[in-house]
């Protein structure tokens, strides 16, 4: 989906500030709690590196983990051995071929597929951002995502998909002062790539 | 190789020419333009309108993979008029420009293979390896890449192939010739960031390396094996350790590991510059650490390679970021020739959270030279692939709000003569070196792979899960949180030391005898053990006239190995302090100039006894400070060139996050 020699140009600053929290809005940050099983016990601690004080029998109903922690979305259960496996698939020859997206729906594919890994999910949310992307890029073209903040613009950014590939990554910036009307810079889209159609999807908000 | 030009105290000295007879010095102000990265129609805008804002030098990366894509394929503009790294230089000299160059290899800059050409990081014997056995992953955004080995022969086969092929360009433009007026050697050489002791390398060549190393530590097997109480009958029979070994007492054999890694990264700098040095260009050359100030990295030891005259260390603060800024600089300050800065971000990569307005740059500019930066490289000055929020377009025109703030600051910067001034901190807090080292071998292999950015933090696994629990060695191990490099009593003394308006610089044991001297008073971290060599060097620091030695949070009795070693605990003229929050100031030097609201940095000028005092309003409220001291003074902002005579005390007003410097000049009543 990502173009390795994917251009990201003409970047407002004054828009791509705010490039986290759109982030965030599409792919929320998730709480996870790992827990590594070693010969002498558990060792768990969450995302910021907290302890947590967790007993063996814990691990018999792995799902019941995520009743005894209401906050957390994820629990991810390992072993080093296991890890070590997880590693080597991670760091094979062939994963320098692909793209990015693929190399990550691989890295979050294998380790719940990997022997003495254990992922328990409480729901099926957006493991990171191509997912919710790949679900609006169905074909080439450009697309436009606007996001106001109550009526202001606050963020835009611009894909250009061809052969499947992200190309090109950028903001209304590329079009001078047009930059902060919607119409002018869907004119100047069309204008610029005719030969592509062109998505958009506009987003309010109250950040 | 005569070099036309040298580094020194204030900036940069370029020797007398044809074209002018004295030899000058310059303040060392750059910023980064990437040619490549631009239409050549529009490098003279940029070079002209990156003058017109004040700078009389700019930085350019020469990127291999842009160069060479294609092996023994060459290209400096004979294809593609964006590489013609010659008309460049000719520019930047048309239009009056000194100019640095980055020839890498590391280069970065956001490139999908940082810089190097593809066809070399695929070849296996280039590739660092990690105990698996496999390649070592770098998941940049735009693709995966393998990370090299610096221990690779061919790697530096293939980087002298490549320098030859643009050696005569830049000989061409060297000054006096030409602009061209340092060289960087690498770039950020740190494992690509993987600085954790057992991700990386255990390739052939590496494990080969670590053998050399040992046994130049050890000279014979027997020796060895008496330090990690083993039967070895040869070095190669050690297998390197791939993660600590819960209650291994042979800390020893980690620690020469972490030793090891540390000369690997020398080793790789010092072939940089040799490769350098056959290139017979008549300029010095620099280094540029990441950001650690703690193995592998030393820029103390970087300045000790032959050839390389200056290690930087580059910058990246978050908005209204002090804390980061003032250790990394002040420890620049304690540590290196010239406290450089050789990128200090300007805009922000694609990937990154947040950017900066002007506004919150500015402040951590002012902020790194309150804290005693004397050198900066503005990463970068116009926007390019992947990098935004610069003074500069990517087409060279001005973006108003970026533009005006540099002006301003540069027109400061110049107008104050900064550079001439030296903050002349009388105290020095040293880190402990191996205290680093112990914590980071406490560890097991750290699994976290993904880069930071925004776009793929990936499965980010703690690295606190895979830290050792069950350490069983004789050396004490501080117990802060964080990384490495953090230590209670040292965050304490500093934190005593910054509430009672202390000035003082950073730095560790590689700190040389000479720079020591230079202090009255060294607050060393030190715990029940310590090397000899740098109790010796405490040692005889403390036995100056006029010099004082306080260690904390105890006094060691021990070597790294558990011998006995009391060289301190048996001197009488060292002091202890065990609660930093107990340390008694009345002995420790006091600056003329003091404020109990704001902070403060006083710079002097030792030719004409100049001051230039620095006040900073650090929140986010608007601040009335004051500046106390005896006697008359007429103080000049340097900024908006106001004039106040006063007696006994400066009253100011600070905006949120503002930073004030004023001229000072002693008045008779």
């Amino acid at each position: 989906m990502v173009d390795k020699n994917i251009s990201a140009e003409c970047l407002k600053p004054e828009l791509w500030t705010h490039l986290q929290e759109i982030l965030d809005l599409y792919c929320p940050p998730v709480k996870i709690l790992h827990i590594l099983q070693k010969a002498e016990g558990l060792r768990a601690v969450t995302q910021n590196g907290e302890k947590v004080m967790l007993d063996s029998k814990s691990l018999e109903q792995p799902k019941g983990l995520l009743e005894a922690f209401p906050a957390i979305d994820e629990v991810r259960i390992y072993t080093e051995a296991a890890m070590d496996c997880y590693d080597k698939k991670l760091q094979a020859e062939e994963v320098y071929d692909w793209d990015i997206d693929d190399y990550l729906e691989y890295q979050y594919r294998a380790l719940e597929e990997t022997d003495g890994i254990q992922v328990i999910r409480r729901s099926d949310f957006p493991r990171h951002i191509f997912q919710p992307l790949k679900k609006w890029i169905q074909e080439d073209g450009t697309y436009l995502l606007w996001v106001t903040n109550q009526g202001k613009l606050y963020f835009n950014c611009i894909l250009v998909v061809r052969e499947n590939k992200i190309k090109i990554l950028t903001t209304s910036g590329r079009y001078g002062d047009d930059w902060e009307d919607l119409e002018k810079v869907k004119k100047n889209l069309e204008k610029e790539f005719y030969d592509l159609s062109c998505h958009v999807i506009i987003k309010d908000g109250n950040f | 190789m005569k070099k036309n030009v040298r580094f020194t105290q204030n900036g940069i000295y370029l020797e007398g020419s044809q074209s002018e007879k004295e030899g000058k010095e310059i303040p060392l102000y750059s910023g980064s333009i990437h040619y490549w990265r631009m239409a050549p129609e529009t490098w003279e805008t940029a070079l002209i309108n990156a003058k017109n804002m004040g700078f009389s030098i700019v930085e350019t990366y020469i990127p291999w993979g842009v160069h060479e894509p294609e092996r023994n394929e060459f290209d400096y503009g004979k294809k593609d008029p964006r590489k013609d790294l010659n008309k460049f230089l000719d520019i930047c000299e048309k239009v009056g420009l000194y100019v640095i160059v980055r020839p890498g290899p590391h280069i970065n800059a956001e490139m999908t293979w940082f810089g190097y050409p593809q066809w070399l990081l695929r070849m296996p014997e280039i590739q660092a390896k990690t105990p698996l056995g496999t390649s070592v992953v770098y998941p940049y955004v735009t693709g995966a890449f393998p990370i090299p080995s610096y221990a690779s022969s061919k790697l530096y086969e293939e980087t002298r192939h490549y320098f030859k092929s643009f050696a005569e360009i830049l000989k061409k433009h060297c000054y006096p010739k030409g602009g061209i007026i340092a060289i960087q050697a690498d770039n950020e050489t740190c494992n690509f960031f993987r600085d954790q002791p057992y991700i990386m390398d255990y390739s052939e060549e590496s494990v080969q390396q670590y053998y050399r190393f040992l046994e130049e530590k050890y000279k014979e097997i027997e020796k060895l094996n008496k330090t990690y109480h083993s039967k070895y009958k040869k070095f190669e029979e050690i297998c390197p350790p791939a993660g600590y070994q819960e209650k291994d007492e042979n800390l020893e054999y980690y620690f020469d590991w972490l030793e090891y890694k540390e000369y690997q990264i020398l080793e790789a700098l010092r072939k940089m510059v040799e490769i350098l040095e056959e290139l017979e260009l008549p300029i010095p050359i620099f280094h540029n650490c990441a950001y650690q100030n703690y193995t592998p990295i030393s820029v103390q030891r970087d300045e000790e390679i032959p050839g390389l005259s200056v290690a930087g260390i580059d910058a990246y603060p978050d908005p209204g970021d002090t804390s980061m800024l003032k250790e990394r600089i002040r420890y620049l300050a304690g540590s290196s020739k010239l406290p450089f800065v050789p990128e200090f971000g300007s805009g922000s990569w694609f990937d990154r959270e947040q950017l900066l307005s002007p506004e919150e740059e500015r402040f951590g500019y002012l902020y790194a030279f309150m804290n005693g930066m004397k050198a900066v490289n503005f990463y970068m000055l116009a926007d390019r692939d992947r990098w935004t929020g610069c003074p500069l377009r990517n087409d060279g025109t001005i973006r108003e709000k970026w533009y005006k703030m540099f002006l301003d600051l540069l027109s400061l910067l110049k107008d104050s003569e900064l550079n001439t001034y030296s903050r002349n901190a009388r105290i020095l807090v040293l880190k402990n070196y191996d205290m680093g080292r112990l914590r980071a071998l406490v560890s097991t292999r750290n699994r976290n792979m993904f880069s930071s950015n925004c776009f793929i933090k990936g499965t980010d696994i703690p690295g606190s899960l895979w830290k050792a629990e069950a350490y069983a060695g004789k050396l004490n191990i501080d117990s802060c949180t964080g990384g490495y490099d953090r230590e209670m009593w040292v965050q304490e003394i500093m934190e005593t030391l910054d509430q009672n308006g202390f000035e003082y610089d950073m730095s560790d044991c590689y700190v040389t005898q000479e720079k020591l001297a230079q202090y009255d008073v060294v607050f060393a971290a030190s715990y029940n053990f310590m090397e000899p060599w740098i109790q010796k060097k405490l040692l005889d620091f403390s036995r100056l006239s006029g010099k004082q030695l306080y260690l904390g949070p105890t006094v060691p009795e021990i070597d790294r190995r558990g011998n006995g070693c009391t060289l301190l605990k048996e001197e009488s003229t060292v002091k202890t302090v065990v609660n930093p929050k107990e340390l008694l100031l009345e002995n420790l030097p006091r600056s003329e100039y003091s404020s109990t609201n704001c902070e403060l940095a006083v710079y002097r000028r030792e030719c004409d006894n100049a001051i230039l005092i620095f006040v900073a309003n650090t929140s986010e409220k608007s601040k009335e400070a004051s500046i106390d001291f005896r006697g008359r003074r007429k103080f000049t902002d340097m900024q908006s060139h106001a004039n106040k005579t006063v007696t006994d005390c400066l009253n100011v007003t600070l905006r949120p996050f503002e930073i004030q410097i004023w001229k000072v000049k002693k008045e008779e009543h």
